[in-house]
């Protein structure tokens, strides 16, 4: 079941296009690695199928019922977020809001949750801390914690490991590939691919030239791939 | 001591005092509430620029002899706040230019059309009045009472109904609009409300000194505690202590009443400072 | 250090503060034309005690008595009236305590809610002067009957505004008047109505007593 299925995309801003004919789909408990050069699309595209740009022709649909309320969103950090006054567990709660709809307060549900998905990122002692105490591996498991409040299902995370040393970023890929495991559908921008090519099943190569579409199974069988773009012909094995 | 209890027990006789009270207690709680968003976002420049333009359209509403001028002012602070404030990401790269040519320029032109036109015996007192607000929360009207009462009553239950919507829209926009969350309305509300406020106080402290109702509080409680919804009760009672304070201190001295409340402020706010480095080290 | 310095920016900043709040200013007036020096030979006007006044004197500009008597300056001469102590009038409202802000604000309310004034016998401070009542097209005045005012102004003189007040009949004040812009104390009994014109509200006080203030 595809829960997300792009046909015939083009991104872009205006009137300048920054990618054509794009189409590919992310299955349930995929683990779908946007690698790509600066500059290629890959934010550009995360943001098209969060909605929160328009693509400039084509289709992207979430299937499988799923609604914009119900997918979890791990944005790169902004300068005013890391300095800001909140405790963690305020955070992590906000992820909840998308179900409140115009409810003003948390129900007890939803604060279950959220201390249940601190315990799972492994920051459940940092509940009451101030955010901009926090070392960059502990925000970025904070924000973590709040994109799984948001969603069960499907998580776009956005160089989750972007400003982390090597240990930490080794830490936020497994945690990463456990939540897979457990049944989370996983696309992620990155720009380690070492970091995450065992655990990755899809990985969707932005370069200047053209899009690979492969999977772990394709590249380990060095098997051609089922290419996707019609943009591209060459099968990497 | 007590000769100051009897001046203050003395004025406090007076309807127009305990109203001034009120009123002032009102506005400032609801502006520092609202303060916290802005100075997080980074918009500390609005109530500036909200307050210029707003000076500038009760210039124009002076001469066009309006006898209720909020029916003017309100619409137009509300539609240049939603312009510059719920535009969006596209629209705030060119932000604080805009706002600075925009609230410079109304306040030049207002204080040209009311010179041109001298629509008043003595414009420098009413210029003076408007801009740093010496005596005229003591001279409110009763609609002007009622009005400024059931607004600020309006804008604190807007905020307890929406804060946890707001905490989102402020802290990250981006995850919001993603995960679902109406952003684009709540900017639009949290603009609106942000309008309203600046218009009510400049009643209080007149228009230049708006920012300060807004961003001491803030920036006081922000110092002292960590949690937002510690930061947002902190600048509640700050605000209304000082104000409170600001206000019975300029009654019985003297002393014009906006500049006192924001004098009162910044010294909370050194206070808070040095408190804050104390306890954080 | 830093912190120490820090320490002793506020403790300067809360000792100001509090010396502003405790100060005496408010039984002092402090006003805009007090740089005017006031000539030496200027007496205190004696208060003559009239008859209390009946509770409902609504009447617009009650033509005094003595508008027959041309009022002049006089200038250097001792009165005899001078050494009569002054009998204590019974005052409802007593506004001279009040600093320079709150007496404006006060003033401007009582044109705002008129009804909680009128009738009332009122006692206020303020800067006096004198003006005709009507002039022609070209400011002369056309005939000797004048307007005495009391000009209350805020701190900063930036805001004014007049309370009229018709001394009381047989006063000496109709016949010799302080100087224009010497500080005034005026008891009357409070009326407030709409001038002529139907814009401007008057608010007047009628069978005034006049002290001239030190």
């Amino acid at each position: 079941m595809a829960l997300l299925s792009c046909k015939d995309v083009t991104l872009g801003y205006g009137s300048s296009k920054i990618t054509e004919h794009l189409s590919f789909q992310v299955n349930e408990n995929d683990y779908l690695c946007i690698v790509g050069e600066n500059g290629s699309g890959k934010s550009t595209l995360m943001k098209t199928c969060l909605g929160l740009l328009r693509p400039l022709s084509g289709s992207i649909v979430f299937g499988d019922g799923l609604k914009a309320t119900e997918i979890g969103y791990l944005p790169q950090q902004t300068a005013i977020q890391r300095d800001f006054p909140a405790s963690c567990q305020e955070i992590v709660l906000s992820g909840c809001l998308n179900q409140c709809g115009l409810r003003p307060f948390y129900s007890k549900e939803e604060k279950r949750r959220a201390a249940q998905n601190m315990e799972r990122m492994g920051i459940s002692h940092l509940s009451k801390r101030c955010y901009r105490e926090l070392s960059g591996g502990q925000q970025q498991r904070v924000l973590l914690a709040r994109a799984l409040c948001a969603t069960r299902k499907f998580l776009l995370l956005d160089e989750p490991a972007a400003g982390l040393d090597p240990n930490a970023a080794a830490q936020m890929h497994t945690l990463i590939q456990q939540l897979n495991k457990s049944g989370i559908t996983i696309m992620m921008i990155t720009h380690d691919i070492t970091g995450v090519i065992h655990h990755a099943t899809h990985i969707l190569h932005f370069d200047s030239q053209k899009i690979v579409w492969e999977t772990n199974a394709q590249r380990q069988k060095a098997a051609p791939a089922p290419c996707v773009c019609p943009r591209h012909t060459e099968v990497r094995s | 001591m007590t000769n100051l209890l009897d001046t203050l027990v003395m004025y406090f006789q007076y309807p127009f005092v305990r109203r001034a009270l009120i009123v002032g207690v009102l506005i400032a709680l609801c502006a520092s509430l609202l303060g916290v968003t802005l100075v997080l976002k980074r918009f500390s420049f609005i109530g500036d620029g909200l307050s210029h333009v707003a000076f500038g359209v009760m210039c124009v509403a002076a001469i066009l002899h309006m006898t209720n001028d909020m029916l003017l002012i309100l619409p137009v602070t509300i539609l240049c706040a939603v312009f510059l404030l719920s535009g969006g990401n596209k629209v705030r790269i060119k932000g604080d230019a805009a706002i600075a040519m925009l609230s410079v320029s109304a306040l030049a032109v207002g204080y040209l059309l009311m010179n041109v036109f001298s629509a008043s015996a003595n414009i420098s007192g009413d210029v003076c009045t408007t801009l740093f607000g010496s005596t005229s929360i003591l001279t409110l009207t009763g609609t002007q009472v009622w009005l400024s009462v059931f607004l600020s009553i309006f804008v604190i239950a807007i905020y307890i109904v929406f804060y946890n919507k707001i905490f989102a829209v402020t802290f990250d926009e981006t995850f919001s609009k993603a995960t679902g969350l109406k952003v684009k309305k709540y900017n639009l509300l949290i603009a609106v409300v942000i309008a309203v406020i600046i218009v009510l106080a400049m009643k209080l402290v007149g228009s230049l000194l708006i920012s300060a109702l807004v961003i001491f509080p803030a920036l006081s409680a922000m110092r002292l505690f960590k949690n937002y919804h510690a930061v947002i009760i902190c600048s509640a009672i700050l605000s209304v202590f000082c104000t409170a304070f600001g206000i019975l201190l300029a009654v019985v001295a003297g002393t014009p009443v906006g500049s006192t409340i924001v004098a009162v402020d910044l010294a909370a706010f050194l206070l808070a400072y040095v408190i804050g480095g104390f306890r954080h080290g | 250090m830093g912190e120490l310095y820090r320490l002793m920016m506020i403790a300067v900043m809360i000792f100001g503060v509090c010396l502003v709040g405790c100060s005496q200013s408010h039984t002092e007036y402090v006003s805009a034309e007090e740089s005017v020096s006031l000539p030496a030979q200027l007496r205190p006007m004696d208060p003559i005690v009239p008859d209390m006044p009946s509770a409902d004197a609504s009447e617009s500009h009650t033509e005094p008595e003595s508008a027959e008597t041309v009022p002049q300056r006089i200038d250097g001469k001792q009165s005899e009236t001078e050494t009569v102590p002054a009998k204590q009038r019974e005052v409802d409202m007593d506004f001279t305590k009040f600093n320079p802000n709150m007496l404006y604000a006060e003033v401007y309310h009582m044109g705002m809610s008129p009804e909680d004034y009128k009738g009332k016998v009122i006692k206020l401070s303020g800067i006096f002067v004198h003006f005709p009542r009507n002039i022609d097209k070209n400011g002369n005045p056309i005939s000797d009957e004048e307007v005495y005012v009391c000009i209350i102004s805020d701190t900063m003189a930036c805001c004014a505004t007049g309370i009229e007040f018709i001394p009381e009949k047989g006063s000496s004040f109709w016949t010799e008047y302080p100087e224009e812009g010497s500080k005034i104390t005026v008891t009357g009994l409070c009326d407030i109505f709409l001038d002529e014109s139907g814009c401007f509200t008057v608010i007047q006080l009628d069978n005034a007593t006049v002290e001239l203030c030190d």
